[in-house]
C-alpha cells in the first residue's frame, strides 16, 4: 500500500508533503502512485479535511480511526509541535527540516 | 586537514541542507516536550528582557495605540504555539481542543496562566451589556509583566500587559475562535487601593464565533 501524507496550513497551503509505502508484510517503504493518482491524492486530501473540519466541532472523536494510523498521527503531531516550538518558525510556514522528514519517515516505517 | 573532501557523503548532505547541526548532535526534535513542566525562570531576567521589549516597541511607535499594537504582535505567536504545547502536555484523555467559548476561556484562565505566571487568573466575566454578547473579560489583579513597569502620568492610557493580551489572542486564534484582545487598567488611583494594577483583558470574539456557537448549541 502507498501513502500520501501532508500537513496543510490554515490558508489551505501545504506545509509538508511526504509519500511513502508500507513497510509491513515485506513492503519496501516505497510509494507507488501513478502520475494521475498523485494529482488525485490532493483532491482526496482536501475533501477529507473538509469532513474533519465539520466533525471537529462535534464530539472531538474521529470515527473509527485505525489504531496504526492513529499512532502514526500522534507521533507526527508530537514532532510537529516540536517543530513549531522553534522561535524562528512562523505559523503557516513550510516545514523544511530534514530531521522532521526523517522523523515522519521513521513513524511511517514503525506503524504503517 | 579538517575540511572533508567532496567525496564525503555526510558533508555533502549537510551542505545541501544548508544547516548547521549542534555539536552534541541534539536538535529540537531530540528534546522531550514535557521536560520543563515545573521549571521556573528568573523573574529578574524576564523583567529585564521585557523592559527592553517595551522600549524597542516604544522607539518605533508614534502613539500609545501603536505601542500596544506592537506589544500585542510580539505576544501573538507565543499564544499560537502555547496552545499546542499545553494541550500535548495534558493527559491523553483531556487533550481535546476547546470546542466552545467557556471551555476556551477556562483553558486560558487555568492552563495558560498557570504555565506563564504560576497561578490562575483571578476572575472570568461575561459582559453584562446586552449589546455586546461577544465580549468576555479575564481579570488579573496584579499582572506579573507589569511588576517593574512604571507608566508616566501623560501615558496613563498605556498598559504593557497588551503583550499578554497578544498571547491570549494567539491562543484564541489558534483554537479557531478569532478574537481581538486588549488590556485595560481598571485599578483605582486612591490611597489604600488593594489592586492598583488590576487589569482587565477584554476578549471580543468575531461574529462568526458566536454564530457557530449558537448553531452548535442547537444541534
Amino acid at each position: 500500500m502507498s501513502y500520501y501524507f501532508a500537513i496543510i496550513g490554515t490558508q489551505d497551503n501545504p506545509l509538508f508533503e511526504y509519500e511513502f509505502g508500507t513497510s509491513k508484510q515485506g513492503g519496501d517503504g516505497q510509494a507507488r502512485f501513478g502520475e494521475q493518482a498523485r494529482h488525485l491524492n490532493q483532491f482526496i486530501l482536501h475533501s477529507s479535511l473538509d469532513i474533519v473540519e465539520e466533525l471537529q466541532w462535534t464530539t472531538g472523536q474521529l470515527p473509527q480511526t485505525e489504531e496504526a494510523i492513529k499512532n502514526f498521527f500522534n507521533e507526527v503531531y508530537e514532532n510537529y509541535v516540536k517543530a513549531i516550538m522553534s522561535p524562528f518558525y512562523k505559523a503557516n510556514q513550510e516545514i523544511k527540516s530534514p530531521i522532521f522528514r526523517q522523523k515522519v519517515a521513521a513513524a511511517g516505517r514503525k506503524y504503517l | 586537514m579538517s575540511h572533508l573532501g567532496p567525496g564525503s557523503k555526510l558533508a555533502s548532505s549537510k551542505e545541501q541542507a544548508g544547516l548547521r547541526y549542534p555539536s552534541n548532535g541534539k536538535t529540537i526534535y531530540h528534546r522531550p516536550l514535557n521536560r520543563s513542566k515545573t521549571a521556573e525562570l528568573s523573574q529578574a531576567a524576564f523583567a529585564y528582557l521585557f523592559s527592553e521589549m517595551v522600549s524597542y516597541a516604544q522607539k518605533r511607535s508614534t502613539g500609545i495605540q501603536e505601542l500596544e499594537k506592537r506589544l500585542n504582535e510580539q505576544g501573538h505567536p507565543i499564544g499560537l504555539k502555547l496552545l499546542d504545547l499545553l494541550l500535548i502536555r495534558e493527559p491523553a484523555r483531556s487533550q481535546n481542543r476547546p470546542l466552545n467559548i467557556i471551555a476556551l476561556l477556562h483553558f486560558i484562565k487555568i492552563n495558560v496562566w498557570t504555565h506563564l505566571f504560576g497561578r490562575q487568573a483571578d476572575r472570568l466575566e461575561k459582559s453584562s451589556n446586552p449589546d455586546t454578547p461577544d465580549e468576555y473579560m479575564i481579570i488579573d489583579n496584579e499582572p506579573l509583566v507589569n511588576a517593574y513597569i512604571s507608566v508616566p502620568r501623560e501615558m496613563n492610557q498605556l498598559n504593557c500587559a497588551a503583550y499578554v493580551a497578544g498571547i491570549i489572542e494567539g491562543v484564541c486564534d489558534g483554537a479557531m475562535f478569532p478574537a481581538r484582545v486588549t488590556a485595560h487598567t481598571v485599578g483605582g488611583k486612591e490611597e489604600g487601593e488593594m489592586w492598583p494594577g488590576k487589569t482587565v483583558f477584554l476578549v471580543k470574539f468575531q461574529p462568526e464565533v458566536l454564530e457557530r456557537e449558537a448553531l452548535l448549541g442547537k444541534g
